[in-house]
């Protein structure tokens, strides 16, 4: 091994040293702690329990950077669990544009500090081990329509006489169509 | 604050072995079993990426790779034998990652064995393998950890070997930024 890269390998690593003491402040372990626990990542370290802590947007930046992982789950994160984050104004516009399309499921291969738009969408698609948060694309849409008394009435037949409610039912007839 | 115990590091090596020997015994019972179909005798899978690594006891100690929850996979099995492992894998909270097929690896890559079974058997790729196929065909998404690497006493040597002889950028790793 010649000098010169001796030497690059010495500064890389006090760099890296600097950088394993972030992985143990308390909020990147609640970043971590949090997305494991909501089945987003597996981690290999053991991690302190930091209980109902908000995150904040700014080191989730700040944690992307050094796992780029944490930015590939976390739209999907921040899509189902909103509240748990503050700050929200410091999401970067273009990552802010990007989780306003998987919203609506879209997805390309765009990417934000390394990662694919797509990889992210596959995330917020994935049923999470909670079972609470709906993935993306189960999510019920709402929407609503204006039915002429008589089809009313047909439709709250229908219902009544099975064991479907009225949304049930007309999900069923435009799936037979 | 409470700090997880130590048998916390172990948990995705104790799930991934459940999930064989569960699969192995899948397997054993359905051969036996009055309906029984021909399955192949050898059934065997080569876990790659991310989990391969968490699963490392070297690797996970001196590392500390995060992952997503897609577990990459060669398989060589018949097809209910492959739709029983995802299905456990689900329970467990994992996903068998589609396009595992498409990992490259050097051609004279080293496996380990990591679980044999009556009707099963489970190699993981070497370490060393895994992060040069990261640093060869993933260097943005894996340059900090191919970076922990690099410093890492134990394989960085080696590492640097691997990425130079494969034609992969040592330099871009070796950027501090």
């Amino acid at each position: 091994m010649n000098k010169e890269l001796k030497n690059k390998l010495k500064r890389l690593k006090l760099k890296k040293e600097q950088e394993k003491l972030l992985f143990k402040e308390d909020r990147y372990i609640n970043i971590l702690q949090f997305l494991r626990n909501k089945g987003l990542l597996l981690v290999a370290s053991e991690l302190k329990v930091i209980r109902n802590k908000k995150i904040d947007i700014k080191d989730v930046l700040t944690l992307g950077e050094l796992e780029p992982r944490v930015i590939e789950v976390f739209p999907a994160a921040f899509i189902r669990f909103e509240r748990k984050f503050k700050n929200t104004r410091a999401i970067p516009r273009d990552l802010g544009n990007i989780i306003d399309e998987l919203r609506e499921g879209k997805a390309s291969d765009y990417e934000f500090m390394g990662v694919r738009q797509k990889d992210m969408l596959r995330w917020c698609n994935s049923e999470l081990k909670d079972g609470r948060s709906k993935p993306l694309n189960k999510k019920k849409i709402l929407t609503s329509f204006k039915l002429s008394p008589e089809i009313f009435k047909k439709l709250e037949e229908l219902s009544e006489n099975s064991a479907l409610n009225k949304t049930q039912i007309v999900e069923s007839l435009i799936m037979k169509a | 604050v409470v700090v997880l115990g130590a048998d916390r590091l172990d948990i995705m090596k104790d799930q991934i072995l459940e999930i064989l020997k569960s699969l192995d015994e899948w397997i054993q019972e359905e051969k036996n079993g009055p309906e029984s179909f021909r399955i192949k005798p050898i059934n065997e899978i080569v876990l790659l990426g991310q989990v391969a690594l968490l699963i490392d006891d070297q690797v996970r100690s001196s590392l500390n790779p995060v992952a997503t929850i897609d577990v990459d996979a060669w398989l060589e099995m018949d097809f209910a034998v492959e739709i029983e492992f995802k299905k456990r894998l689900v329970e467990k909270g994992l996903e068998l990652d589609l396009l595992s097929k498409e990992i490259w690896l050097r051609d004279n890559y080293e496996k380990e064995l990591f679980y044999e079974g009556e009707y099963l058997t489970c190699y993981k790729v070497a370490p060393l393998d895994l992060l040069l196929s990261k640093a060869i065909k993933a260097p943005k998404k894996n340059k900090k950890l191919i970076q922990n690497a690099l410093v890492d006493d134990e394989i960085g040597e080696e590492l640097i070997r691997l990425i130079e002889s494969e034609g992969g950028d040592l330099g871009y790793f070796l950027n501090e930024s």
